[in-house]
């Protein structure tokens, strides 16, 4: 049984569509992040889950209850936002206990909870102070605490992470992972940040175009990209497309401009046009001829953990990544090289072409 | 040594940057100097000397204008009398502009424009050519005394002229347009989402109006609030002709003195005594709001 349901939810802003017929289940205890890119229709997708934004049609269904015409004060859900939103004419304890206060919580109650709460972030030495006196991630943090003192049933976050610096980012991530997996509030995450997705959340919805591309968890999403949209948006991926030529019990073979790649043969016919997409980090270098493709190293770049290599190679332009564990440099700049990879991992996408 | 190095190039171009500048500064300083220094300069000396009924203005520096004004109570009551209208005009437009400019703020995209002109259209016409429009409509026989007979609200004729009354509506209509550009000023630094957060924390909407839009507008609630106090203190043209000499305020006396009974310079020191009383009221109170929301609203 699903804790939040939407069921045929669409928004127009006149013509235009932003958010398009979107079906999304979420279980009780859940870290959904809604992934896209900027304008894709993920804040209108959440806003109409707060409350701020009316859909156009269709319905919004929590603990079995449809919140839909609900407003956002009768709906107690934790809400972060991007800019953080804090209060700033009060401190951070005033900015936590806001909530509390507003559903009449005694004194005493409230003291304790806003104490726990800026345990929770670790920011219980900074509660006197106020918003502009803290850093964007002790606002972001005092943010999180304010929503969750509520016991929101479930928490919203748009892009809460995206106005910090890199590093801060990343141990915000780890924070943010390990107070939901503490409070175990049902949390939907907006972001364009596929790292931020992966690394966070149970199931990635990604969008396009206020439609849903896929819903999976991050480890299928980005293995098993459905559309060719999902393959490029999360990680790099080379993109091929050609001709289903013969079928045998383990493999097909796919014609791309005469030359033939063996994939996995799921659900294939022969003679069907399909794209197929292989991820740089699986494929491997060998010596010219032994591979299924060979080509010239055109560019390369180094990231300390690992190479990018740029290979021209009869089918286009091929990028290899490769881990720095071989006490040695990898290929220069000219060399010619094949190319390798394990059939299984040249993925056919199921989309129609 | 690097810090030193790195330093001494700022400092240098810290040192030599200000010369251009102030020379830049040198019309608009001579242009203060000749219209406003020089000016009040001479009105405050033309305050010290004497006046005689026969002789004119006598060159005889003394501050006996000054204990003239501060003791004599039909001054006193004058000047009492204008800190309460401007009080009460400050409170009207407070009243007024706070949710005008909040309103038009929330307006779309056409709205909003045709709006904004529409309060700051006032201000394209002549203060002298309101004001006497709006005499037209104070008068016994004017529009709103006849509307308030037809509907039944008043017995007889009723007339706002030289009533505090007509002039605190009239000054309200002329400096209601600072109050809604000050405080729309500050609605443009308050980010909507606080609003939004607020509501989703279960605020209703008179709730988060009071404690999360009301004190982060107070900035310019209380900057409008020192602009129209200073203009409608100051104000010359409508209580003039709206007040006439029934209901006289500061400036509309320090006229009289002038022009009527040709006492310069006790109509000077009637004027340095206003000039300075505004001084000290809104620098106080500009302190106050300073020291108030130094630590939430500095960046
Ligand atoms: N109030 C609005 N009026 C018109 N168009 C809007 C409005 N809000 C959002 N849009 C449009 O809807 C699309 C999706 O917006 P949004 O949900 O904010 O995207 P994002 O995925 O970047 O959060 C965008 O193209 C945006 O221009
Ligand atoms: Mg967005």
């Amino acid at each position: 049984m699903s804790y939040l349901s939407l069921n045929n939810l669409s928004r127009h802003f006149g013509d235009f569509t932003a958010v398009d017929n979107l079906n999304l289940d979420v279980s009780k205890g859940e870290f959904i992040s809604l992934l896209g890119p900027s304008g894709c229709g993920k804040t209108t997708t959440l806003q109409m889950i707060a409350g701020f934004l009316e859909p156009s049609s269709g319905q919004i269904l929590l603990d079995g209850e449809d919140i839909t015409r609900k407003k956002a004060s009768e709906r107690q859900l934790g809400i972060v936002f991007q800019k953080y939103a804090l209060f700033p004419h009060m401190t951070v304890a005033e900015n936590v206990a806001f909530g509390l206060e507003m559903r009449k919580v005694a004194k005493d109650e409230t003291r304790i909870r806003v104490r726990e709460a800026l345990e929770l972030v670790q920011l219980d030495h900074l509660a006197a102070r106020y918003p502009k006196q803290l850093s964007g991630g002790q606002q972001q943090r005092v943010a999180l605490a304010r929503a969750l003192v509520i016991r929101p049933p479930l928490l919203l976050l748009d892009e809460p992470l995206s106005n910090l610096d890199a590093k801060l980012r990343e141990e915000m991530q780890l924070e943010l992972h390990k107070i939901q997996r503490t409070v175990g509030t049902t949390t939907i995450l907006v972001t364009h940040d596929q790292a931020e997705a992966l690394a966070l959340s149970d199931r990635v919805v990604v969008l396009q175009q206020g439609k849903i591309e896929q819903i999976d968890s991050p480890f299928n999403v980005y293995e098993y990209p459905q559309t060719r949209f999902v393959s490029s948006f999360l990680g790099k991926a080379n993109q091929l497309q050609g001709q289903v030529g013969r079928i045998d019990a383990q493999h097909a073979e796919v014609e791309l401009d005469g030359q033939a790649l063996l994939t996995n043969g799921d659900n294939l016919s022969a003679g069907q046009q399909v794209h197929l997409s292989l991820r740089p980090e699986k494929v491997r270098f060998v010596a010219r001829g032994e591979g299924q493709l060979d080509g010239v190293v055109s560019n390369r770049v180094f990231l300390g953990n690992q190479w990018i290599y740029e290979v021209d190679t009869r089918l286009g332009e091929f990028l290899v990544f490769e881990t720095n564990h071989n006490h040695r440099e990898g290929a220069r700049e000219g060399d010619r090289v094949g190319l390798t990879w394990d059939p299984v991992d040249l993925r056919v996408i199921q989309e129609a072409v | 040594m690097n810090a030193a190095n790195s330093a001494s190039p700022a400092r240098q171009t810290a040192s030599r940057a200000p010369r251009g500048p102030y020379w830049l500064l040198s019309p608009a300083l001579l242009f203060y100097t000749l219209l406003l220094i020089v000016p009040i300069g001479m009105t405050a000396l033309l305050s010290l000397y004497a006046f005689d009924d026969i002789l004119g203005i006598q060159q005889q520096i003394s501050f006996n204008n000054y204990l003239e004004v501060l003791t004599d109570p039909y001054f006193h009551k004058i000047f009492l009398r204008t800190l309460v209208m401007s009080v009460l005009v400050v409170l009207v437009c407070v009243a007024l502009g706070v949710p005008e400019a909040y309103i038009l703020n929330r307006m779309g995209s056409p709205w909003k424009g045709i709006f904004l002109l529409v309060i700051l259209g006032p201000l394209l016409i002549s203060v002298v050519v309101r004001t006497l429009g709006w005499a037209i409509l104070f008068g016994r026989e004017g529009l709103i005394s006849e509307s308030l007979q037809l509907l039944g609200l008043s017995d007889g004729p009723v007339s706002l002229m030289y009533s505090q009354t007509g002039v605190v509506i009239a000054l309200v209509h002329v400096l209601v347009p600072f109050m809604v550009i000050s405080v729309w000023a500050s609605l443009q630094r308050l980010d909507p989402d606080t609003e939004r957060a607020a509501s989703s924390l279960c605020a209703k909407p008179w709730t988060i109006m009071r404690r999360v839009v009301m004190p982060q507008i107070m900035p310019g609630i209380l900057s409008g609030s020192v602009i129209v106090f200073a203009l409608a203190a100051t104000a010359f043209a409508t209580p003039a002709i709206i007040g006439g000499r029934r209901f006289k305020v500061v400036a509309t006396t320090a006229y009289d003195e002038f022009l009527n009974t040709l006492n310069w310079p006790l109509g000077a020191a009637i004027a340095v005594i206003l000039l300075l009383a505004n001084v000290a009221i809104i620098a106080s109170y500009n302190r106050y709001i300073e020291r108030k929301y130094a630590q939430v609203f500095e960046s």
